[in-house]
């Protein structure tokens, strides 16, 4: 165990782009009370749109950028075309659900025709590694983890301390009374879904880079950002946050001590025992249904 | 003796109850048409593979197809995405046969998903399955009528890669492969290969969970244990990861791996830090400026130009040649019996491509040999001659 800290800090960078993920899937969820399934294959369809643009000469950062608008707006649209005219209540909500899996899978397949199956090789926005308690960590994920975690900053500080993150916060709560305070919910859901999008695509783009670009880029990094929303709580987005940084710290811990083979299941058995005993999650609230 | 008695038994088992079909055309045979089915993963994380493999077949048959075809009959070749999924993949080979009534399946890709589909396709509907990408050495222990295999097995290779590493006077291996049986097997062949090779080497084997992305801990776990050479029996994307994630710490391991990953992509995904890696190739290295190379290129270019030359494509353009060597010495009527017999007559048949390969009723695996090669500035050279896998090279 003397590699421990090493282990720990090779997981909290792994970590970063699940917790980007993880974000983006909260604050979605947090104002429109939708599940975006689809977050992982628009960041990935972004990632692409922007390797031909890098292609043509554009510098790895001016890249990233782009990419986090290219997400955005492509957010942005899909919440004004597909899951606003579903409406609200509990059945749009589930149809709201398959409409973002299709949704993925349709990016997925438009990814497979346009850039066939080979994986796109893409520049990291830095060089070179940083070693930390005696491994060494690409600087393409340190700045990775440090863009996770001004993120968080930034998003707890907008929607605590802003008007817009507080009219988001409200609408969140209860659209109707929202609208009556002169908050227009349209808006907040089209903001929320492009800091959503905007985020995932940071987090695929730093993926990206590290590997390489192919269709099925965030497809593990989903699941395990997925397992982190519900680990820190649905509701919390530094719970989710968190809870998607102990999955990567707990699935390196796993595949170094344990077993590679059985990582998942080692990592999914913690998460099932830790929401056997607090099923909101641990920073999450209990949520309570208006009848 | 008792493979040879069982063989015969199966070749006279295959005659009785084909006695009527050799009288008469089969399934997917016209005056003006073969049919062939296959299946590929042409979606997924495996499509790296389906894709280009589908794109080699599919220029030799279309070339041939654009010569006149085999006897004036031109190839349809029908694939089907079975995205490396068991179950697609047996409905896959129930469309072909029930739908399409292909008379063969051929360039079929996946162990596993392959393996589902045999109750349908070989023991039910007793419909040949030749020249697989796929294979494990239960497939051929005792012979299955029907199929034919011009790929050495992964068990094969990963022997002869664990033999090369002995050779190479590492005494402490790594086996690191994935957690399915198509990768499980052939990485305890290698195991075996190495204790045969040199009794006093040290060998151990991890078992990585297969699609792994984040290589991280387990090239810690391998620095832990310091070995002086891995072997690493994984898809191309897996071999890249754990190369980088090596690199990155200051370790020059060298890394051994078996045929699958000896294709451009691994350069492409782990730039330098795949450089030196030693595998072992079904094929000639693509680059090559013979008469059958240029042939493939030509192809290639002509039909599918979206593809590079590479390892993946050039196997199955090989495998297709031998497919259509076999249509052109079946006996008339062409049908599932005749074209069997066909690749019976292909004795030391040399395609260019592929070494040469010999199949008979007792000898359902057409070659053992293999090329060495390794990654020289992002580019796959020979070294020395080909090795036949079954002998002490």
């Amino acid at each position: 165990m003397g590699d421990l800290p090493a282990v720990i800090a090779s997981g909290l960078v792994s970590g970063s782009a699940y917790a980007l993920l993880a974000l983006g899937i909260v604050i979605i969820f947090r104002s429109t009370d939708t599940v975006n399934f689809a977050i992982g294959d628009t960041a990935t369809l972004a990632v692409f749109l922007t390797t031909s643009a890098m292609a043509a000469g554009l510098p790895p950062a001016a890249a990233l950028v782009l990419a986090v608008l290219i997400a955005g707006l492509a957010g942005m649209a899909t919440e004004r075309f597909l899951i606003r005219p579903l409406g609200a209540g509990h059945k749009s909500l589930f149809i709201a659900l398959v409409v973002t899996i299709g949704l993925g899978l349709i990016i997925h397949a438009v990814i497979g025709v346009i850039w066939g199956q080979r994986p796109i090789v893409v520049a990291p926005v830095a060089t070179g590694t940083v070693r930390v308690f005696g491994v060494a960590l690409t600087l393409n994920k340190i700045i990775a983890t440090g863009i996770a975690l001004a993120a968080m900053a930034a998003i707890a500080w907008l929607f605590r301390f802003t008007a817009i993150g507080v009219a988001m916060r409200a609408s969140a709560e209860d659209h109707f009374a929202a609208r009556i305070i002169g908050i227009r919910p349209t808006v907040i859901a089209s903001l929320a879904w492009f800091i959503g999008c905007g985020i995932a695509a940071i987090a695929a783009f730093f993926l990206a880079a590290d590997g390489s670009a192919n269709a099925n880029l965030t497809l593990s990094p989903l699941f395990r950002a997925f397992a982190g929303v519900f680990l820190g709580g649905l509701t919390s987005m530094l719970g989710a946050a968190v809870g998607a940084f102990t999955i990567g710290v707990l699935d390196n811990v796993a595949g170094r001590y344990l077993s590679a083979n059985y990582r998942d299941t080692i990592v999914f058995g913690i998460i099932v025992a830790v929401l056997f005993i607090r099923p909101s999650g641990f920073l999450g609230a209990a949520r309570k249904e208006r009848v | 003796m008792k493979t040879w008695a069982g063989a015969a038994a199966l070749l006279a088992g295959m005659l009785l109850t084909g006695a009527h079909a050799l009288a008469q055309v089969g399934p997917g045979v016209t005056d003006k048409e073969i049919k062939l089915g296959s299946w590929q993963p042409l979606s997924g994380p495996v499509s790296i593979y389906g894709v280009p493999v589908r794109a080699g077949a599919d220029a030799y048959f279309n070339m041939i197809n654009d010569q006149g075809g085999v006897k004036g009959r031109k190839i349809k070749f029908i694939v089907e995405d079975n995205a490396f999924n068991p179950q697609r993949t047996v409905a896959a080979a129930r469309k072909l046969i029930g739908s399409d009534e292909v008379l063969a399946i051929a360039v079929g890709f996946g162990t596993g998903p392959s393996a589902a589909a045999f109750p349908y396709v070989l023991q039910q509907e007793k419909v040949p399955f030749v020249t697989p990408y796929a294979g494990a050495e239960d497939w051929y222990t005792p012979p299955r009528p029907g199929l034919l295999s011009a790929q050495v097995l992964y068990e094969n290779q990963a022997a002869a890669v664990g033999r090369w590493a002995v050779k190479d006077g590492r005494k402490n291996i790594l086996v690191i492969h994935s957690d399915p049986a198509a990768y499980h097997k052939p990485g305890e062949s290698a195991v075996a290969a190495i204790r045969k090779a040199d009794a006093s080497a040290k060998v151990e084997a991890i078992s990585v969970k297969w699609g792994t992305q984040d290589y991280a801990p387990i090239a810690l776990d391998a620095l832990r244990r310091a070995p002086d050479a891995i072997i690493q029996i994984a898809v191309v994307q897996e071999v890249s990861a754990l190369a980088k994630e090596l690199r990155q710490q200051n370790s020059q391991i060298p890394i051994y791996t078996y045929s699958p990953n000896v294709t451009q992509s691994l350069p492409l995904l782990g730039g330098a830090a795949v450089e030196g890696v030693k595998g072992v190739s079904w094929t000639v290295p693509a680059s090559l400026d013979t008469p059958a190379l240029k042939e493939y290129r030509a192809a290639l270019a002509k039909y599918a130009p979206d593809q590079k030359p590479d390892f993946d494509s050039l196997l199955s353009f090989g495998f297709a040649k031998v497919v259509v060597e076999a249509l052109r010495r079946a006996d008339e009527p062409l049908n599932r019996a005749t074209f069997i017999e066909g690749f019976y007559k292909l004795k030391d048949y040399d395609s260019g491509v592929l070494p040469p390969v010999t199949f008979a009723p007792d000898r359902p695996l057409g070659l053992t040999t293999l090329q060495r090669v390794v990654l020289k500035n992002g580019v796959w050279e020979a070294v020395g001659e080909p090795i036949d896998t079954t002998a002490e090279w």
